[in-house]
C-alpha cells in the first residue's frame, strides 16, 4: 500500500493507488454478483428465478448511486431516490434494520416491485445501502395480477408500502410479516419465500461491504467511492463528446386504453433531445407529453429516468459504470402530473414499468436515429403481451391448488440497430433481453395449461437494411379448468417504427380459438377467460427495421426465406429481392434482384 | 517393466504422462497437429520411448493401459465442422434452439449479433404429436409428417438426425417409433434420440444435447477408429479409453453410442489429477480442493468438495449448453496472454482481449505490440530474462518494459515497474472474483479448502491467489505443466444414468422411485458387465436432484443406495433440507419437496492407482539448485531473491518467500510470508501464512 514513496495518480487527487482502484472497483462488482446470484438460485416465483426480473444495486448512505448489477434497465440510474425518500422520513435508521418500499410514491419503479434495503454499517457509521429489487409473483391487488392496467388509483393496485421498517436488528417484525401473507396471494408460501432469499441477499451484501472496510479501511474505501463516481462522470463525459451536436425529437404512440375512457385515441409518447458535445452533456425535454390519466400507464419518476438513461446507455459504450457520476451528464425535464413525469397522487401507476415506459425507452433509443447511420436503434416491442400473461386458476392436478405466475416465454420483437438485426429473445425495450425465459415443459409442469404453439412468425420484423426481430406466434390454453390469462399490449394498434429508412414492424393480434375452432378476436388488454378446450392465440408484433430495405445484403434476405422468417413474397415486396424455388430448397435469382432494385430507386 | 500412458491432445499442445510398474514417472509436451490430430499421438510416443531409450513399438507393446483425451468434439462444435444435422421435434416448436434460456448478458450492449442456432430453423422439422407433462399422448404421432421430414433431411444431404420431442422423457413412445420410421426409410442415416441423450426435464436442454450428440456421431467414430488402427498398427492392440465429460473415462464403443461425452475430453481431468494429488500429499479421501489450471489464455477452475468433484448442467460450448451433467470446469478469462490497456476514464483493465500464442505477449518479439500479464510478470523479475517462454524464441525484456512504460504506465501516471505491478494486481483480482462466484454459488467458503492446479501460468499467480481467497495450502505436482494428463493416468471408467420420476414429499411414490432406481441400476449392472469391472472394483453412488415445490432450479443431493421403505423417505426430505441449506444459506422445514430426477453413477477402478515414488536426488547439495539471485518486485519495494531450479531440490528441502522456483513448465512465485517445501512424494508444497 502507500509506502510514501508512490507517486499520487492521474486518477485521482487522494493517496489511492490504480491497483487498488480497479481491485476496489471488482471487489464490490463481486459484492453485487453474488447477491444476484444468491437471489436467483433460491428465490421461489418464476418472475424472480427464470426470468431474472430483479436488480441489486449498492448507494452511498447520502443516496448517490455507486454501483448497481446491470439487471434490467427499467432499473437503471433510479435506485437513489428510495433511500433518498427514506432517509427523509426516518431519523433512527440503525445497523439491522431492513426497509421495504413498493410505492411508487416513494421511489419506487411500480407496486409489484419489492425494493428491500439496508444500510451498511462499519465501526458504528453509516456508509452506504444496499438494495435489492424483485418483481414479485403477486402482490395482493384486486384481480390476480401485478400489472392492474385499469387500476385508476392506488386504492386499485394492493398495498402500498413507503419505506416500511420490516426487520430491526436482524430480524422479522412478525406483526407486518402476517399482514403482508394474508393480503398476498400464495402469500405463505411463494411470497415469502422470495422475501426470505431477497434478506438473504441484502444480507449478504451488507456482510461483503463490511469485509471490504475491514481490509481496506473506511477511509480508502470513501476515498474510492469518490473518485468511482469521478470515473463514471469522466466515462460519461467523453462519450457524449462523441455526438454530433443537434436538436432531435421523436414520437411514438402507445395503444388506446379503454379502462375509465383514459386515453381513447392512445397515448403519444414526445422526447426533445439536445446534444451538448463541447460540454460533454445531453439535455432531454420531457414536458410535451399528456396529463396522467385514470389508468395504470401513468409512469413513476422512476421509470420516467429509467426509460430516458436506457435510451442513451443503448446508444453509447456499454462498459462504462452507470453511477451518479454518469447520470450527472444527462439533464431531464419534466412535469409533475404528466404520464411521462412525475406522476400525481394518488394517480395509477401499476403498469409503470412497461407499455408507456417501453414506449418512452423505444422514444429514446430511437430519437438517435435522427443522427442518421450509424446513430440510433429502432423500436422494439413492449407492453405485457399474451405470451407473457399473467396466468391463474385452479390445478386439478394438485387438488385444486390456486395458482398464479407470469409466462415468461419472452421472445421476438427486437429492436434493430446499425450493422446488427433484431435480438430474437428481445421480451421489452424495458429490458432489452436480459430475461432468461421459461421452459414450456417447466411451465406446464408447475400450470395445468398445454401450449401448442411457440414459434417466431414470418414477415413480422420489420424490413431494413437491418431486419427488425420477428415476432413469436403463441397459442395456449387450459387443460381442464377455467384459466384466466391477464395482458396488456401497447402495439395493436401502433406498430414499432423503423428508422433511417427502414420499415416499422407489424402490429400485435390477438384471438381466442373457440372449442368449434374459430377465431374471435380479443382485446389488446384485459383478463379474458379460458374455458378447456378454448385457447389464447397471439401473434405478436415485430421489431423496427433500420436502414433501406433495399441495401439489406441479398445473400442475408435469402437465409431469411430458406429459415422461413421472409416470405418470397415480402423478399420480393419489402427488399427488391427475387427467391425462385430451387432443386433443393430455393435460389437467389441475383439478375432479377439487380433489376428489380434499380427500378425501385428510380421511383423514389 | 510395464507402462500406463495417458495421452491428452489440447488446442495447442499434446501431452503424454506415463506412469511405469516400478513407480517411475514422465511427462512430454509435443505440438498438436491440426491437420490429423492422431499424429501428434504418434509424436508423442516418439518423445516419450526415446526419453526411456527404447523403440515406439516396445513401448506400445509394454503398455497395458492407454487413456486419452482429445479436444476434437470441442474442436468440431468451435469450428462448425460437425456433421450436418436436422433436427426433428414437436409441431409448433422448431425455435427451441433459437430462443436458448434467453437472457441476455449484457442489456446494454446492443450492437451484437444474434448468435445462430445450433441447428438452422430450415433443417428443423416440425412432425404432428404431442405429449403432456404427465406421459399423456394428448396427439398421436402423425406419420406422414415424419416420413416426410426424413425425406426432406435425406435431400438435403443431412448426415445425422436429432429427435427431440416434448416431454419424450417422460414418454418415450413417439421417439422410439421415430427411429424405426428412421432405420426403415433412410437406413444408415445417423440419429440420436433426446430420451436416450439426455432423459431430462426441460425441452432446451434435452434438444440441445440431442442436436450436438447427433451432430458428433460421423466426426467421433470416424477419429476413434482412425486412432484404434494407428495403435494397432503400431502394436497396441488392447481397448484405449477415452477421457469423458462426466470426469471418467469410457470404451471407445460407449462413446460412439453417445458422443456428445467426449466433449471437453481432456480439461475434465483436471479435478481428478487435483483429487489424486491431495488424497495422497493430504492421507485423506474426502479433500477439499479447488483444482487450477492456467495457460496462456485462460484460467479453468474445479471445485472437489469432501472427494466429491463438483457437476454442472449448464455447461455451454459455442453459445449452446451441453445440457447433460459433466463436470464442472469454470474458465475465467485471465491468460498469460491477456491484454492490458487504459480505457478514457483512466482505469486499468486485463483483457478479456488475448495476444494469445500469436502474435503472443510483446516480450516474444513476434509482432505483440501491447503489454500483457506475461510482460507484466517479466518486468517484475518473476519470469527470468534468461529463460525460454512458450518456445524456442528469446526474450526481449526491454521490449516489453517499453510497452509497459509507453501503454501503461503514462497513461497512469505511474512508474513502469508499479505500472506492471498494477496489471498483475488486477489479473489477480480477476481470477479472484471469477473464483469467488464460482464458489458463492456453490455455497462453499474457500478457507476450508486447497488449492492444487498446474499450467503454465499458475506458479506466478497461484500464492497471492490462494491468499486472497483466505486458503492457507497450495500443492502443485511436480509434473505440473501436463496437469490434465496426470489426471487421465488415474482415472476411472464411469457412466452415468439418469431418469426422471417426479414425485412430492408428502405423497412419496415409494414404488415408482423404486422402480426407476432399479432399472437404473440394471443399466448400471450391464454397463459395468459389459466393461468387464471387476465386481471389487464397482461402485454405484445415487443422486436425486430435488426443489421446494414452487422453486425453478434443482439442487443435487447424494442418497443411499436403494431400494428405499417408508422410513427412508424422512432421510431424504432431511438431506435435501442439509443441502440446500448448505448452498443457500437457509432451510424451509414446513415446505414440501419436489424429487424430479434420479441418478446412478456406476464406476469402475482401472488400475490399482500406484503412485510414482520421488524422482528426485535426494542427495543433492543445496548449490544444485540455487541458480542466482536477482531483483523481483512485491508491490512496494524491489527484493533481490534467489532462484532455485525446482527439479534440483531435494525431497524435504524447505524454502522461505521471497523466493523464484523455476519448476518443469511453470514458474513458481513465492512472496514474501510464504514458505515451499518439496514432499516426500516429489510434490510442491506451499504455505500461506
Amino acid at each position: 500500500m502507500a509506502d510514501g514513496t508512490s507517486p499520487n495518480v492521474s486518477i485521482g487527487d487522494g493517496d489511492l493507488e490504480p491497483f487498488q482502484m480497479t481491485v476496489l472497483s471488482k471487489k464490490f462488482e463481486e459484492a453485487i454478483t453474488v447477491m444476484s446470484q444468491s437471489l436467483m438460485s433460491s428465490a421461489r416465483s418464476g418472475v424472480i428465478n427464470s426470468a431474472r426480473d430483479f436488480t441489486s444495486a449498492f448507494t452511498l448512505y447520502d443516496s448517490r448511486q455507486f454501483m448497481y448489477d446491470k439487471g434490467l434497465p427499467v432499473h437503471a440510474a433510479n435506485v437513489h431516490l428510495i433511500p433518498e425518500y427514506t432517509l427523509d422520513k426516518f431519523d433512527d435508521i440503525s445497523a439491522g434494520d431492513c426497509f421495504l418500499t413498493n410505492s411508487t410514491y416513494a421511489g419506487n419503479t411500480h407496486h409489484a416491485d419489492y425494493t428491500l434495503h439496508v444500510p451498511v454499517f462499519y465501526e458504528g457509521e453509516p456508509l452506504f445501502w444496499v438494495l435489492n429489487r424483485a418483481h414479485q409473483a403477486d402482490v395482493g391487488a384486486p384481480q390476480p395480477t401485478t400489472y392492474v392496467a385499469d387500476a385508476k388509483d392506488i386504492y386499485e393496485e394492493g398495498p402500498h408500502l413507503p419505506a416500511v421498517r420490516i426487520q430491526e436488528d436482524y430480524e422479522d417484525k412478525e406483526d407486518l410479516i402476517r399482514t403482508l401473507k394474508l393480503n398476498i396471494r400464495a402469500g405463505d408460501w411463494q411470497w415469502y419465500g422470495d422475501y426470505r432469499a431477497q434478506v438473504a441477499a441484502v444480507r449478504k451484501g451488507e456482510e461483503m461491504i463490511q469485509e471490504i472496510c475491514a481490509e481496506y479501511g473506511v477511509e480508502l474505501v470513501r476515498q474510492f467511492t469518490e473518485e468511482w463516481i469521478d470515473y463514471g462522470e469522466r466515462m460519461m463525459e467523453a462519450e457524449l463528446e462523441k455526438l454530433p451536436e443537434a436538436e432531435i425529437q421523436h414520437t411514438t404512440r402507445h395503444d388506446p386504453v379503454p379502462f375509465n375512457d383514459a386515453a381513447p385515441e392512445g397515448i403519444p409518447v414526445t422526447v426533445k433531445v439536445k446534444t451538448h458535445p463541447d460540454e460533454g452533456r445531453i439535455s432531454v425535454d420531457l414536458t410535451d407529453n399528456g396529463e396522467n390519466i385514470p389508468a395504470g400507464f401513468n409512469l413513476s419518476e422512476a421509470t420516467t429516468i429509467a426509460g430516458v438513461y436506457g435510451g442513451i446507455f443503448y446508444n453509447i459504450d456499454s462498459d462504462l459504470p452507470q453511477n451518479h457520476g454518469a447520470i450527472k451528464r444527462v439533464s431531464i425535464e419534466m412535469d409533475e402530473g404528466k404520464i411521462v413525469g412525475e406522476p400525481e397522487p394518488p394517480v395509477g401507476t401499476s403498469v409503470a414499468t412497461t407499455n408507456v415506459c417501453d414506449a418512452l425507452f423505444n422514444a429514446m433509443q430511437a430519437v438517435f436515429g435522427d443522427l442518421g447511420e450509424p446513430y440510433g436503434v429502432s423500436e422494439g416491442t413492449g407492453g405485457t403481451q399474451p405470451h407473457c400473461s399473467v396466468v391463474s386458476g385452479t390445478d386439478f392436478r394438485r387438488d385444486d391448488e390456486f395458482y398464479i405466475n407470469q409466462l415468461i416465454f419472452n421472445a421476438g420483437g427486437g429492436a434493430s440497430c446499425y450493422g446488427h438485426d433484431g435480438w430474437i429473445t428481445y421480451g421489452q425495450s424495458n429490458n432489452n433481453g436480459v430475461v432468461t425465459l421459461e421452459s414450456i415443459e417447466n411451465a406446464e409442469q408447475n400450470y395445468p395449461i398445454l401450449v401448442h404453439q411457440y414459434e417466431l412468425a414470418t414477415d413480422t420484423g420489420g424490413a431494413g437494411r437491418w431486419r427488425g426481430g420477428p415476432g413469436v406466434r403463441i397459442e395456449l390454453g387450459p387443460r381442464e379448468d377455467e384459466m384466466t390469462a391477464a395482458y396488456c399490449n401497447m402495439q395493436t394498434a401502433y406498430p414499432p417504427q423503423g428508422i433511417v429508412g427502414g420499415d416499422d414492424g407489424t402490429t400485435t393480434e390477438v384471438h381466442k380459438r373457440t372449442q368449434d375452432g374459430e377465431l374471435k378476436e380479443l382485446p389488446g388488454m384485459g383478463y379474458p377467460v379460458f374455458e378447456a378446450g378454448e385457447t389464447l392465440v397471439s401473434t405478436m408484433c415485430g421489431g423496427g427495421g433500420y436502414g433501406d430495405p433495399t441495401e439489406r445484403d441479398p445473400e442475408a434476405v435469402k437465409r431469411d426465406v430458406e429459415a422461413g422468417l421472409v416470405s418470397p413474397k415480402a423478399a420480393r415486396d419489402s427488399y427488391g429481392v427475387v427467391i425462385e424455388p430451387a432443386e433443393s430448397g430455393i435460389s437467389l435469382d441475383e439478375e432479377k434482384t439487380r433489376t428489380l432494385r434499380e427500378e425501385r430507386t428510380e421511383e423514389r | 517393466m510395464s507402462y500406463h500412458l495417458s495421452i491428452d491432445i489440447g488446442g495447442t499442445f499434446t501431452d503424454l504422462f506415463l506412469r511405469d510398474s516400478e513407480g517411475g514417472s514422465l511427462s512430454v509436451k509435443v505440438p498438436s497437429t491440426h491437420g490429423d490430430l492422431t499424429d501428434g499421438v504418434i509424436n508423442a510416443l516418439d518423445k516419450a520411448a526415446d526419453t526411456e531409450g527404447i523403440t515406439r513399438g516396445t513401448l506400445l507393446d509394454r503398455t497395458g493401459q492407454i487413456v486419452h483425451g482429445t479436444t476434437i468434439a470441442t474442436n468440431a462444435i468451435l469450428e462448425g465442422e460437425t456433421a450436418k444435422t436436422a433436427l426433428l421435434c414437436t409441431d409448433g416448436f422448431r425455435d427451441t434452439l433459437m430462443f436458448r434460456n434467453g437472457g441476455r448478458e449484457n442489456a446494454f450492449e446492443v450492437h451484437v449479433d444474434y448468435p445462430d442456432p445450433y441447428i438452422p430453423r430450415s433443417l428443423t422439422y416440425g412432425v404432428g404429436e404431442r405429449v403432456n407433462a404427465e406421459g399423456e399422448v394428448v396427439t398421436p404421432l402423425n406419420e406422414e409428417s415424419v416420413i416426410d421430414a426424413i425425406d426432406r433431411a435425406v435431400e438435403r444431404d443431412c448426415n445425422a438426425v436429432a429427435v427431440s420431442l416434448l416431454w419424450a422423457h417422460v414418454n418415450p413412445a413417439h421417439e422410439r417409433r421415430i427411429a424405426s420410421l428412421i432405420d426403415e426409410h433412410a437406413p444408415g442415416l445417423n440419429y440420436s434420440l433426446s430420451h436416450r441423450v439426455n432423459p431430462i426435464i426441460r425441452e432446451y436442454r434435452r434438444t440441445s444435447a440431442t442436436a450436438i450428440d447427433a451432430s458428433l456421431k460421423e466426426p467421433i467414430a470416424s477419429y476413434l477408429s482412425r486412432l484404434r488402427d494407428r495403435l494397432e498398427e503400431n502394436g497396441y492392440t488392447k481397448e484405449p479409453l477415452l477421457i469423458t465429460a462426466n470426469g471418467g473415462v469410457m470404451q471407445f464403443d460407449d462413446v460412439v453410442e453417445l458422443p456428445i461425452w467426449s466433449v471437453d475430453s481432456g480439461p475434465t481431468m483436471l479435478p481428478s489429477a487435483g483429487l489424486q494429488t491431495t488424497r495422497l500429499e493430504l492421507e485423506t479421501e474426502t479433500p477439499n480442493v479447488i483444482a487450477l489450471d492456467m495457460g496462456g489464455t485462460s484460467l479453468d477452475m474445479s471445485l472437489i468438495r469432501g472427494g466429491n468433484v463438483s457437476r454442472t448442467r449448464d455447461a455451454e460450448v459455442a453459445d449452446s449448453i451441453l445440457g447433460i451433467e459433466k463436470v464442472d470446469v469454470r474458465s475465467i478469462g485471465s491468460g498469460g496472454g491477456s491484454i492490458a490497456w487504459v480505457d478514457e476514464g483512466g482505469l486499468l483493465h486485463v483483457g478479456p482481449e488475448s495476444a494469445g500464442s500469436s502474435p503472443g505477449p510483446v516480450c516474444y518479439g513476434q509482432g505483440g505490440e501491447r503489454p500483457t500479464i506475461t510482460d507484466a510478470a517479466l518486468v517484475l523479475g518473476y519470469l527470468s530474462k534468461d529463460q525460454q517462454l512458450g518456445g524456442e524464441m528469446s526474450i526481449d525484456f526491454e521490449a516489453a518494459e517499453e510497452a509497459i512504460d509507453e501503454r501503461i504506465a503514462d497513461e497512469l501516471g505511474v512508474s513502469t515497474i508499479e505500472a506492471a505491478h498494477t496489471i498483475y494486481a488486477t489479473a489477480n483480482q480477476d481470477m479472484v472474483t471469477g473464483m469467488r462466484e464460482v464458489t458463492i454459488e456453490r455455497g462453499i467458503d474457500p478457507r476450508e479448502y486447497v488449492v492444487c492446479g498446474g499450467g503454465g501460468a499458475l506458479g506466478l499467480h497461484v500464492v497471492p491467489l490462494a491468499r486472497e481467497l483466505g486458503v492457507e495450502e497450495i500443492i502443485l505436482p511436480r509434473e505440473a505443466g501436463v496437469i490434465s494428463a496426470i489426471g487421465g493416468s488415474y482415472s476411472d471408467i464411469r457412466h452415468d444414468f439418469s431418469a426422471t420420476q417426479q414425485t412430492k414429499s408428502d405423497t412419496f411414490d415409494l414404488d415408482a422411485v423404486n422402480e426407476t432406481l432399479g432399472s437404473l441400476t440394471d443399466k448400471s449392472r450391464r454397463f459395468l458387465d459389459s466393461v468387464g469391472a471387476d465386481e471389487r472394483d464397482r461402485e454405484l453412488t445415487y443422486y436425486t436432484e430435488a426443489r421446494y415445490t414452487q422453486q425453478a432450479w434443482e439442487v443435487e443431493v447424494a442418497i443411499p443406495s436403494p431400494p428405499f421403505d417408508p422410513a427412508d423417505v424422512e432421510k431424504l426430505v432431511d438431506r435435501f433440507h442439509e443441502s440446500h441449506e448448505a448452498t443457500y444459506g437457509y432451510r424451509m422445514e414446513d415446505q414440501d419437496i419436489r424429487f424430479i430426477h434420479w441418478r446412478v453413477e456406476a464406476s469402475a477402478r482401472t488400475d490399482d492407482q500406484q503412485t510414482g515414488a520421488p524422482a528426485r536426488d535426494t542427495t543433492a547439495p543445496e548449490s544444485d539448485a540455487l541458480r542466482g539471485r536477482s531483483p523481483a518486485y512485491f508491490g512496494t519495494e524491489r527484493i533481490d531473491v534467489p532462484r532455485y531450479h525446482g527439479p534440483s531440490l531435494a525431497v524435504g528441502r524447505s524454502i522461505e518467500g521471497a523466493a523464484v522456483i523455476e519448476a518443469k513448465n511453470t514458474t513458481i512465485v513465492l512472496p514474501q510470508d510464504s514458505r515451499l517445501e518439496i514432499t516426500d512424494r516429489g510434490n510442491y508444497r506451499i504455505l500461506n501464512r
